[in-house]
């Protein structure tokens, strides 16, 4: 057991660093450097070259990713020269609606997808269930969020068509909630569906299921006894993997209901150029869907001791 | 396996927030409120120091509201005071005498003086200086204080550009005390103080109490951002916005038209949407070549498609609120016909291969596959091209002129001196239009409005650009609000002429 | 029901190939006059947009420009995922460890978020939305060929042949592609109806198929300033959207249960 923790925590630290590497490189190579951008059309040669020696784009690659690097150990993720604001609170700042957005899109979906899954694996109601997940599937993420801003806030009124209020405010945070995270629920949903009732009928089918049912047990209580437990850990999974989609779903719903999350403000970044900005955002991001899998990883462990063996 | 009930009290919890949450009526937050006003605009800038950036966005809230400046100028253009209660000019119109007005305070309680005109130019001038702007000041020469309440500028070579310019953002006056701070907690002597600024969401204005001028009817205006129109729109329409001052996209004008809920007031901005030749091609360095490209495209139909027939059609650089403007919008008219005369004359009628790179702005690029269109029936060739904006365009674009044309939308208050630049990036060298300009700067303000007005013709008659429109400025109210100011003159919205019932 | 998810792939692909040869209008032509025509008039048999031009023609010339990026973004995923999935596959030890590493860290990366970096660093463009996009779908198709490639050399027959003196490639090739092909082309249309959605949002963003190319995001984005007033304008092209996601998930369905022996039994 401890082990197996340890070599998935080494294999995590490796990838976030291999993660680091390829983000640096990848921003560094974006044309249009921050400087032109900041000074605008009017400005002249040597106050870009200026400003360019004062953020430092005029040194080496090698020497900018060790200064980047070493910096967000320390949790120092650089000062933004647009804003002229340190990066790490301003990307806090917006985490927080970014996180209420996925974590309760991702509830929602889970609330819909569980029992939905479950009966759709009943023979009389699965077609139906079928139809919902693949129209659920078949729409985009933003269309939904139109349609339900229309129709729940310009027509009936009655919730707020667009951004956010904190969690200080549950009230008001969830009336500002609801659309976005009904939308990414939705769709997100429809495609944990799918997975769900593959694999309750796969469970169904074992030994120990089939045994339960010659004792005696109903359908149900055989499920809910026996077979939900064994479901749970590719359903995690899933869940896992399925997070960098609901990431991606995340930042066109907030461009849609404008929640001043991390997706907005990323795109705001790439549009001024604000180097360091993009790369600590997208830097987060995927630790954090690293960080995530792992500890479903972890979850799985937990719940499954058979995957506790050495790989 | 644990017992269910918790899982289910969870569930039944969700549920309950959820079914509150749908059966709640939207909360007005401050709407009935007349204390309050609620703006909603559509791109949050990222810095609020307008000393380091062209972003138009941050002079739209602070300039004439945070920000004040020694002139202003009024709805009509005409420059008017503004800090500096009267000026004086010398007989050779290169000294400026400025007589402040007294007991002025900033919004952080320091008493405004001429020290801190003296300091905010000098800001400007300084060799290190960044400021975008800086090039308007390039004729000044010297900034002193006589006394606390006078200023006098000297300037190299007589300008009244210099005058009207003072009145844009490259004129604020700043606390010198508060420069440190401009990014996020600028400090001015206007109407109204800086509250606070939930980045993503909002910034609130404060009423300045202890303003010198009339007060404000407003307690706190709040600007909120909405990077989508439509959510921007469904903002309005679900009554959380008091205020749009720039409707991104006339299309979505009729859903405010019903029931009388809605106030929608139009004017001019000084965005002209220039469609830009590089006049580094030997093609468009043609001036018939130029014509027959202005004349090959029915401006008043581009409108109307493109832009649902709002705004001006202009036919050179000048917005109806300069002093100077006349209606030039038909003196290179639509005529396919001469068009293709033009072209066959300066030897293109073979094909002309053009390419058109446009940044990814809806405007742009609804007008571009406009004009494209237009352009393919006198046989150019136009491989058009979206390109990313600001980072690309300016870069690739405006910075190395890797482009033949490009259509762009120059909101900039008296942008047509760009004409007289070379190195600008059209390349447009025309030693007539460089001549008149020179002479139009340093003349009396007569011969100024007759000189710049030459100035116009000359270059419309040149087709130095082919001006599509000038984008109007489309404001929508709720009932309650009035005297919401048309017109975009300094790049400042001024709130001061609003009330609300 | 069955048969569907063929139908509705077949019509796309019949309307992409269609208009290579025919379109009622050019979908570039502007008419200023015949601007926002409602559907069925002047021969408009959807009406016409914002610009006057034919709403129909670029629906139907949009199959195209969703068809290639979908075609183009599985061709990356396959040429990339699957030599990586059957060589780790076949050879296991730490190239396997380090392939499914690798992919580890690419399923990181949100598509939409490459996207994003690769618009800013290239321009926005049909070009850096399929390779996004197929970039992607590449750590999918390596682990799937990878376990099917497991799962074939556990085989006997492969023993045999690898007994037999036959290399790595030619086992490959005669053996190993061949048993992995049809859960690969279960992948393929999972990656396409994938590519289809993801070419729409890119395009929400204004960061997918650029003008003057039709295409169905594209023209979500153009018309969303007519939602209120003409919401028709919207609702085409993401009709068009959504049956093409439906055909192919469907299709992807029925093709997995004719390919898994294991899922035709079930219910």
């Amino acid at each position: 057991m401890v082990w197996a923790v340890l070599r998935r925590t080494l294999v995590m630290a490796v990838t976030v660093f291999a993660a680091s590497v390829v983000v640096f490189a990848a921003c560094s190579a974006l044309p249009g450097d921050t400087a032109t951008v900041l000074l605008g059309e009017r400005a002249d040669p040597a106050s870009v070259a200026a400003l360019r020696h004062e953020i430092g784009t005029d040194r080496p690659l090698a020497v900018q990713y060790a200064d980047w690097a070493t910096g967000m150990l320390g949790g120092d993720f650089g000062t933004s020269v647009v804003t002229r604001r340190p990066v790490w609170p301003q990307i806090a700042d917006r985490l927080q609606v970014t996180a209420s957005l996925v974590v309760t899109g991702m509830a929602l979906a889970v609330l819909l997808a569980v029992p939905l899954g479950v009966l759709a694996s009943r023979r009389r109601i699965g077609p139906l269930v079928s139809v919902f997940g693949q129209l659920g599937m078949a729409v985009p993420v933003f269309v939904a969020g139109i349609l339900l801003s229309y129709v729940f806030a310009v027509r009936l009124r009655v919730l707020p068509a667009g951004g956010y209020a904190p969690l200080g405010d549950p009230y008001q945070w969830v009336r500002h909630m609801a659309l976005p995270a009904l939308s990414l629920g939705l769709v997100q949903g429809a495609v944990l569906v799918r997975y769900v009732r593959g694999e309750v009928l796969e469970v169904m089918e074992k030994e120990y299921i089939r045994t339960a049912l010659a004792t005696g047990r109903t359908w149900w209580g055989a499920l809910w006894h026996h077979g939900l437990r064994n479901a749970v850990v590719p359903v995690l999974t899933v869940i896992g993997v399925q997070f960098v989609v609901l990431l991606s779903g995340a930042v066109i719903v907030e461009a849609v209901f404008t929640l001043p999350g991390v997706g907005q403000m990323l795109l705001r970044a790439v549009e001024g150029r604000d180097l360091l900005l993009v790369q600590g955002v997208v830097m987060i991001l995927i630790a954090l869907v690293l960080v995530i899998n792992y500890l479903v990883d972890l979850l799985c462990l937990a719940v499954d001791p058979r995957l506790r063996r050495p790989a | 396996m644990r017992s269910a009930a918790p899982r289910l009290a969870a569930l039944a919890a969700v549920a309950g927030l959820l079914l509150t949450a749908c059966s709640q009526s939207a909360a007005d937050q401050g709407r009935g409120d007349p204390g309050t006003l609620l703006v909603g605009g559509e791109v949050e800038p990222q810095t609020l120091d307008l000393t380091v950036t062209s972003n138009a966005s941050i002079p739209s809230m602070l300039l004439g509201n945070v920000y004040e400046t020694l002139v202003d100028r009024d709805q009509k253009g005409t420059v008017t005071p503004g800090l500096a209660s009267s000026w004086d000019i010398d007989r050779d119109r290169r000294r400026y005498v400025f007589h402040l007005r007294q007991g002025v305070r900033f919004g952080n309680g320091d008493p405004f003086t001429a020290r801190d005109v003296v300091f905010s130019f000098d800001r400007v001038r300084a060799a290190a200086s960044r400021h975008p702007f800086k090039q308007q000041f390039a004729a000044v020469s010297d900034v002193k204080a006589r006394d606390d309440h006078t200023v006098e500028v000297d300037l190299k070579r007589p300008s009244n550009l210099w005058l009207l310019n003072l009145s844009g953002p490259v004129g604020v006056i700043l606390n010198q005390r508060a420069v440190g701070s401009l990014a996020d907690r600028p400090v001015g002597t206007g109407p109204f103080t800086f509250g606070r600024w939930d980045r993503g969401n909002q910034i609130v204005l404060a009423r300045n109490d202890a303003y010198w001028g009339a007060k404000t009817q407003f307690k706190t205006v709040t600007f909120r951002f909405y990077n989508d129109p439509n959510a921007l729109g469904n903002a309005m329409l679900a009554g959380e916005l008091d205020l749009i001052t720039n409707v991104p996209a006339p299309q979505s004008l009729p859903q405010f038209r019903d029931g009388g809920r809605f106030r929608i007031t139009t004017g001019h901005t000084n965005g002209e949407v220039v469609l830009g030749f590089n006049d580094a091609r030997p093609a468009l360095r043609d001036r018939r070549v130029r014509q027959a490209i202005t004349q090959a495209i029915d401006r008043a139909a581009l409108l109307k498609t493109v832009w649902a027939g709002y705004g001006t059609l202009i036919g050179s650089m000048v917005p109806p609120t300069d002093p100077w403007y006349e209606d030039l919008s038909k003196r290179v008219p639509y005529d396919p016909a001469a068009s293709r005369r033009l072209l066959d004359a300066a030897g293109y009628g073979g094909g002309l291969k053009l390419r058109f790179r446009v940044p990814n702005r809806p405007y742009a690029t609804q007008a571009a596959q406009f004009v494209a269109d237009q352009l393919g029936r006198i046989g150019v060739r136009v491989q058009m091209e979206q390109v990313e904006f600001p980072g690309r365009w300016l870069d690739e674009v405006f910075t190395k002129g890797d482009y033949d044309m490009t259509v762009i939308m120059h909101s900039e208050p008296l942008d047509i001196v760009q004409y007289g630049n070379p190195s600008y990036y059209w390349h447009y060298d025309n030693p007539k239009v460089q001549r008149e300009l020179a002479a139009a700067d340093a003349g009396t303000p007569a011969e100024e409005v007759a000189g710049m007005r030459e100035v116009a013709r000359t270059i419309a008659d040149d087709a130095a650009s082919c001006w599509l429109w000038l984008m109007p400025s489309i404001q929508v109210s709720a009932r309650n609000v009035t005297g919401v100011p048309p017109n975009v003159v300094t790049g400042g919205y001024d709130l001061s002429s609003i009330r609300k019932s | 029901m069955r048969r569907t998810g063929f139908v509705l792939v077949g019509l796309v692909v019949a309307a992409g190939l269609l208009s290579l040869l025919w379109a009622p209008f050019d979908p570039a032509r502007v008419e200023p006059g015949g601007a926002l025509l409602p559907p069925l008039r002047d021969g408009h048999l959807l009406g016409t947009d914002g610009l006057g031009r034919d709403v129909f023609s670029q629906v139907l010339v949009g199959a195209r420009a969703t068809l290639a990026v979908g075609v183009a973004a599985v061709l990356i995923a396959s040429v990339l995922g699957v030599p990586l999935g059957v060589a780790a596959g076949m050879a296991g030890g730490w190239p396997s460890e380090l392939v499914m590493r690798t992919t580890d860290l690419m399923l990181a990366f949100p598509a939409l978020l490459l996207a994003l970096v690769l618009a800013a660093a290239f321009g926005a463009s049909a070009v850096t939305g399929i390779v996004a996009v197929g970039i992607s779908s590449v750590p999918v198709f390596a682990r799937v060929s990878r376990a099917a490639t497991l799962q074939v050399m556990a085989q006997e027959y492969v023993t045999a042949a690898r007994a037999c003196g036959r290399r790595a490639p030619g086992v490959a090739v005669r053996h190993v592609l061949p048993n992995v092909a049809p859960v690969l082309l279960v992948q393929a249309t999972v990656a396409f109806a994938i590519a289809v959605t993801a070419e729409a949002a890119l395009s929400y963003l204004g960061l997918g198929v650029q003008a003057p190319t039709p295409s169905w995001g594209r023209m979500l984005h153009e018309n969303q300033a007519y939602l209120f007033t003409n919401p028709e304008l919207v609702c085409w092209p993401a009709l068009a959207i959504g049956l093409t996601v439906l055909g192919f998930n469907l299709a992807g369905d029925v093709l997995a249960d004719r390919l898994d022996p294991a899922r035709r039994a079930r219910p």
